[in-house]
């Protein structure tokens, strides 16, 4: 199995999980809300006439866990559907191989489900 | 002092106390409306009650309580503009002879903080796109509008005070004329990014902060004990002395009735007893019962709040299903709730009651008569008619000349960091004083060549920020 996490602008969210539904029909996603930057290195704020920048933007993490064979269609839909067109600032998507997931319901781990299926 | 300086002193007082009720309001409006919209349009959206009440009170100063209740003819007051000190201390002499109890002054504070709520529900329904000028010309221009149509009903010489209008402190001056307004640039805005699909089904967006909308909505319940019952503008009425308190009574009873009436609608119609919908059914109430306060009985009282609390959850999903995106709620709550407390007025008033307020006769259950009933519907159609194609027309006016509505990114991005610069919320997004990253970490100090290259304004800039300012 392989996660799948991406960072993503939070009006994608839904857009980008819809898109991997859609294109590959994988269905689970863990969303947590995240704040961090890249190179667009945050924001312009202003607090009583002075003006400061803050590192981090609002976004969101999304993991999927995924079937191996399912990896490059995911990340595809991914990237197209959090491309926003702004010059900087859309986030990044990265796969890690993980062992033994599980699902508490059954104590069955994944890998080996799929091969008894 | 003789029994009418006492007199004068303690309407004064009653009137001042009041005032202030009313001016609380605002804060009411405040919490209501932040909690209802989302985070990143919290401080934009709070804060512009400061900023309306702002520039309603140096209007109305100006000109506004001049045109309202300055000496005059029947449409508008023609004196009373900059009014002078004289002019504020004296108790029923020109340029406001209509205040017959209480010195200028005192009706300047308690018609202005009606003026001011009356703005405030403008923006309930344009929440969320508009741009920042426009609370400004915006705000100038329907303070006119309202003090011309408070002049109609509520001055001695207004044409529809003339034919009996009964509107006991402003379901249709205050709470109908905002939501107009509001109708017209909820219209002329368009809905929210991502209101409506593509299929015009509408999408939920849900409010922020459940508990800001309680608490904006009790603050709102306490501020009318100052609207309805400091509508007497007197501690004595007619034959009747503190009369004011039975105003509070009736006003309450809806109230109440309101939240029940909401919330079991909610649960019924929606299948869910939805908390903002058993708020939205309170403020319906209070808008209805604002009109009939001093004309109904008690079991009057409660069955408009009762009905309110209907017409709350249905014109909120009505509102929506025609497409029209009201964050808020306003024109359901003030506008077609406005709409019902007029007509109930017309319904439900007591023959006694009106005749000792000396406006307008019993209504259609008491005497049979559909003459109360004809008269508020005529009022309705003269300020519907009027206030929403005033204001249509000069926020038309506004989005062909300039644009009334942010850009799309703004918008996305929320109104309190593109509009103003800072977060509703900050804490989460800004190094923390003394943490890393700042001047005071001792990881920064001394060590320049050593500060990440990612980064190196925040730092200093953060810091200083952060110096006491006075």
């Amino acid at each position: 199995m392989t996660k799948v996490e991406a960072v993503v602008i939070r009006e994608r969210v839904e857009t980008v999980i819809d898109a991997v539904e859609h294109e590959t029909g994988h269905v689970g996603v863990t969303v947590t809300e995240a704040i961090g930057h890249g190179r667009q290195r945050g924001v312009t704020h202003e607090y009583r006439g002075r003006v400061f920048e803050s590192r981090f933007l609002p976004k969101a993490l999304l993991t999927f866990v995924v079937e191996d064979s399912l990896v490059d269609a995911v990340v595809g839909a991914i990237v197209d559907a959090a491309r926003s067109g702004n010059e900087s600032g859309d986030g990044l998507v990265w796969t890690t191989p993980v062992d033994n997931v599980t699902h508490h319901r059954t104590g069955t781990p994944l890998e080996r489900a799929a091969v008894e299926r | 002092m003789n029994t009418t300086d006492l007199l004068i002193a303690a309407n004064t007082v009653w009137v001042v106390v009041a005032a202030v009720l009313v001016m609380f309001m605002q804060a009411g409006f405040a919490l209501l409306e932040a909690g209802l919209t989302r985070m990143k349009n919290a401080a934009h959206i709070a804060g512009k009650n400061v900023l309306i009440f702002g520039i309603a009170s140096l209007v109305y100063w100006a000109v506004g309580f001049g045109l309202a209740f300055g000496d005059g003819n029947s449409v508008i007051g023609t004196h009373g503009f900059f009014p002078s000190v004289d002019a504020m201390l004296a108790v029923g002499k020109a340029p406001f002879t209509f205040f017959t109890g209480i010195p200028g002054a005192a009706a300047y504070l308690f018609e202005v903080v009606f003026a001011g709520v009356s703005l405030a529900i403008v923006w309930g329904a344009m929440a969320e796109r508009a741009k920042l000028w426009v609370y400004f010309a915006f705000g100038v221009v329907f303070t006119l509008i309202y003090s011309v149509v408070s002049h109609w009903v509520w001055d001695s010489s207004g044409w529809l005070f003339g034919l009996g209008m009964q509107d006991f402190a402003g379901s249709t001056v205050v709470h109908y004329q905002g939501a107009l307004a509001a109708l017209a640039g909820a219209l002329l805005l368009g809905p929210r990014i991502g209101k409506f699909g593509k299929d015009g089904r509408a999408n939920p967006i849900p409010g922020h902060n459940m508990p800001y909308a309680v608490l904006g909505t009790l603050i709102l319940w306490f501020g009318w004990f100052g609207f309805n019952p400091g509508s007497t503008l007197a501690v004595v009425t007619g034959h009747r002395i503190g009369y004011f308190g039975y105003v509070a009574l009736t006003t309450n009873l809806a109230a109440a009735a309101g939240a029940i009436g909401g919330i079991v609608s909610a649960w019924t119609i929606l299948r869910k007893p939805d908390v903002s919908m058993m708020l939205n059914g309170v403020l319906a109430a209070l808008v209805a019962i604002t009109a009939a306060s001093g004309f109904v009985a008690p079991w009057a009282a409660i069955v408009i709040g009762l009905v309110s609390g209907l017409v709350a959850v249905v014109g909120v999903v009505f509102v929506e299903r025609i497409g029209i995106d009201d964050p808020i709620g306003a024109v359901a709550v003030h506008g077609m709730s406005g709409v019902w407390g007029t007509l109930a007025t017309g319904l439900f008033a007591v023959p006694a009651l009106a005749a000792n307020l000396s406006t307008g006769r019993g209504g259609l259950v008491y005497t049979g008569s559909f003459h109360q009933l004809g008269v508020q519907a005529v009022g309705l159609a003269a300020v519907g008619v009027f206030t929403f194609s005033a204001s249509f027309a000069s926020l038309w006016v506004m989005k062909a000349l300039w644009g009334i509505r942010v850009e799309p990114e703004t918008e996305t991005a929320g109104l309190d960091v593109s509009e103003h610069g800072m977060w509703g919320y900050p804490e989460f997004y800004i190094p923390v004083p003394g943490g890393y990253g700042t001047e005071s970490h001792g990881h920064l100090l001394g060590h320049v060549h050593g500060v990440p290259s990612l980064a190196p304004a925040p730092a200093v800039a953060t810091a200083s920020a952060l110096e006491p300012s006075g």
